[in-house]
């Protein structure tokens, strides 16, 4: 089990470093079993070795800061698409969606889920700023995109969040 | 002024600074002598490791002569990893040697 699950974290490095170094780590953390040597504390190493190294091996990408702005506005896609589905009412999802007032539990999740992508959109959009080099004006699009995600993603939380409170409450003062 | 090495990799390369060492002799070594305070796990040794290879500190090595399992991969300093194990221990001794003659402690 414990050597599924370590398997299972070696393959979530980067493929670089998995073809250097999986078959050795796999090696050792067997060996390691086998010394009696702990189970927990080397599975939690890999787990963090494993968001460390795919954080590296990201950085290249963020001195691209025009190709990470296109990427976190991707991440806007699925929340214009379901304004686009009730603003044109698009069946049968619209129907299914059911929106109004007092929205329901699932079409909750789906909505917060949305604005989740909002969230990581903008901390996407606004990384390559934790880069900066000396040319700041590149990362213009990417204030301007993050900010407006982020702006959204606040807006329109305390908007859904209201809404929830005031039909968990049912407040006539809401409508 | 070469920045302070990371504790991991000044314990990686005082081991192979003794000898050429696959990963798990590595780690066990670590452990030996951090008196069982350093336990390193594998994503922080390859991790390590992998830093330490594309800065040229460590490279690897052909195993050696009656070595176990052939497919285990050695590693070795380089020249390099010396002179930045020797400016790190250098380090150490002058902050020792402060210490000597005004203590941190009141």
């Amino acid at each position: 089990m414990s050597t599924r699950l370590h398997s299972w974290l070696v393959r979530r490095y980067p493929r670089e470093f998995r073809a250097r170094f999986a078959e050795s780590m796999e090696r050792d953390f067997a060996d390691m079993l086998r010394d009696g040597r702990g189970t927990l504390r080397p599975i939690l190493d890999t787990a963090l070795g494993a968001i460390r190294e795919n954080a590296m091996s990201t950085r290249p990408m963020l001195e691209r800061p025009l190709l990470v702005t296109l990427l976190a506005a991707l991440f806007a896609v699925p929340f214009l698409a379901m304004n686009l589905v009730v603003v044109f009412r698009v069946d049968p999802v619209f129907t299914w969606m059911r929106p109004g007032p007092h929205t329901g539990p699932y079409e909750l999740i789906i909505l917060w889920a949305l604005l989740g992508l909002l969230l990581v959109g903008a901390v996407v959009a606004l990384l390559p700023l934790a880069r900066a080099g000396a040319n700041r004006w590149r990362l213009v699009p990417n204030v301007l995109v993050g900010g407006m995600m982020l702006t959204g993603f606040v807006l329109l939380s305390v908007a859904l969040g209201h809404d929830m409170t005031c039909d968990a409450l049912v407040s006539k003062t809401c409508d | 002024m070469a920045s302070p090495l990371t504790p991991a990799v000044l314990h990686i390369l005082m081991v192979l600074a003794h000898g050429e060492a696959h990963g798990y002799a590595i780690m066990k070594q670590v452990e030996v002598d951090s008196a069982g305070r350093v336990k390193m796990g594998p994503g922080t040794l390859y991790g390590s490791l992998r830093r330490m290879i594309d800065s040229g500190l460590v490279r690897e090595a052909d195993p050696p002569a009656g070595a176990g399992d052939p497919r285990r991969v050695y590693y070795a300093i380089t020249a390099q990893g010396t002179a930045a194990l020797e400016a790190e221990l250098e380090r150490y001794r002058a902050v020792v040697a402060l210490t000597a003659l005004r203590p941190a402690t009141p």
